[in-house]
């Protein structure tokens, strides 16, 4: 019986590492069956803005990856829509046009509905 | 009750780790099962069986090692995580052709999966630092 | 019916001092019926033990294991 388990990615790219590593482990988790979804909350929501050039820093572009993680078999991703709204960040600056905004009440419905949170 | 827990910080750096630690006597004291304890992140440092603190300081790493040895616990480094900070195990210090390794014996070097298994099948997966 | 728990740990338990910039926000969850711990080892090590809200429950690490066996899901807010 696969197991829901939720992504919250909450840090912004390439000040630290924790965004990148959070990523591959939704990438790693794709081959056990289990019923991953994602979640970018505060600091996360930068990860998913256009326009990054993190070649310039050597960094892996957070951005490119972005877009791989349906073919993944991560159905489901989420976006905390007050994050984007505190950041004043719309959606028409995001790499990813279709994840379903969620806001705080909704967030904590979606918790409810898993069985493990991996925190990042 | 089944417990994984995941570690994400490094130790002396952060509480994180000796919090994990701290958690970990507790939920065996109890009589819970262990399953695994996965260290990612920075977390990898604690599988350094070179650190040194001061005498009458706490080591972290020593602690894990004789938790590891009294409970037989499954501690995993993550590989990717710990290439990339210098910890290495001989197999992976002799495909790499560096002229030492540093991880400590009671830990074992596995890949991501090790995560999402232990979630998969721990009832808790509690996780420590970022 | 709120049936949700808040652990403060490490430098979260700062946290338990009534004029932290979070206590407000603490107070209106335990309002609402949301029960807020701090770990004591923690409150002690940072000599803050005397300055505690009173509605905050100080527990030990036994009772931190139970707790998330009583609460069926754990999220952890580094």
């Amino acid at each position: 019986m696969p197991k829901k388990i939720l992504l919250i990615s909450r840090s912004a790219p390439y000040g630290r590492s924790t965004a990148r590593e959070a990523l591959d482990v939704a990438l790693a988790a794709s081959v056990y069956d289990q019923d991953i979804s994602i979640l970018f909350m505060d600091d996360g929501v930068f990860q998913l803005l256009k326009n990054q050039h993190s070649e310039l820093i050597a960094q892996k572009n957070i951005a490119s990856i972005l877009p791989a993680l349906p073919l993944y078999d991560i159905d489901n991703i989420y976006i905390h829509q007050e994050s984007l709204d505190e950041r004043a960040i719309v959606f028409d600056d995001l790499i990813l046009n279709d994840m379903k905004p969620l806001n705080n009440k909704d967030v904590g419905h979606l918790l409810q509905q898993q069985d493990q949170l991996l925190s990042f | 009750m089944i417990f994984s827990l995941a570690v994400y910080s490094a130790p002396y750096s952060s509480q994180a780790s000796y919090s994990a630690y701290r958690f970990t006597v507790a939920l065996l004291n109890q009589g819970h099962t262990l399953h695994r304890i996965f260290f990612y992140q920075d977390g990898v440092h604690n599988g350094t069986s070179l650190a040194t603190p001061p005498q009458d300081e706490f080591n972290l790493q020593n602690a894990w090692q004789n938790l590891a040895k009294h409970y037989q616990l499954d501690l995993v480094v993550c590989i990717s995580a710990a290439l990339r900070r210098g910890v290495l195990n001989d197999g992976e210090a002799k495909r790499y052709n560096k002229t030492s390794y540093n991880l400590a014996q009671e830990f074992t070097i596995s890949g991501l999966g090790q995560l999402i298994e232990a979630a998969a099948v721990s009832d808790r997966l509690i996780s420590f630092g970022y | 019916m709120i049936n949700d728990g808040i652990l403060l740990l490490e430098d979260g338990v700062f946290g338990i001092i009534p004029s932290a910039p979070c206590a407000k926000s603490l107070q209106s969850l335990i309002k609402q019926g949301v029960t807020v711990y701090a770990l004591i080892d923690d409150v002690k090590a940072r000599g803050i033990e005397a300055k505690s809200a009173v509605n905050i429950q100080l527990i030990d690490y036994d009772k931190f294991v139970q707790l998330t066996i009583d609460y069926r899901r754990v999220q952890s807010w580094y």
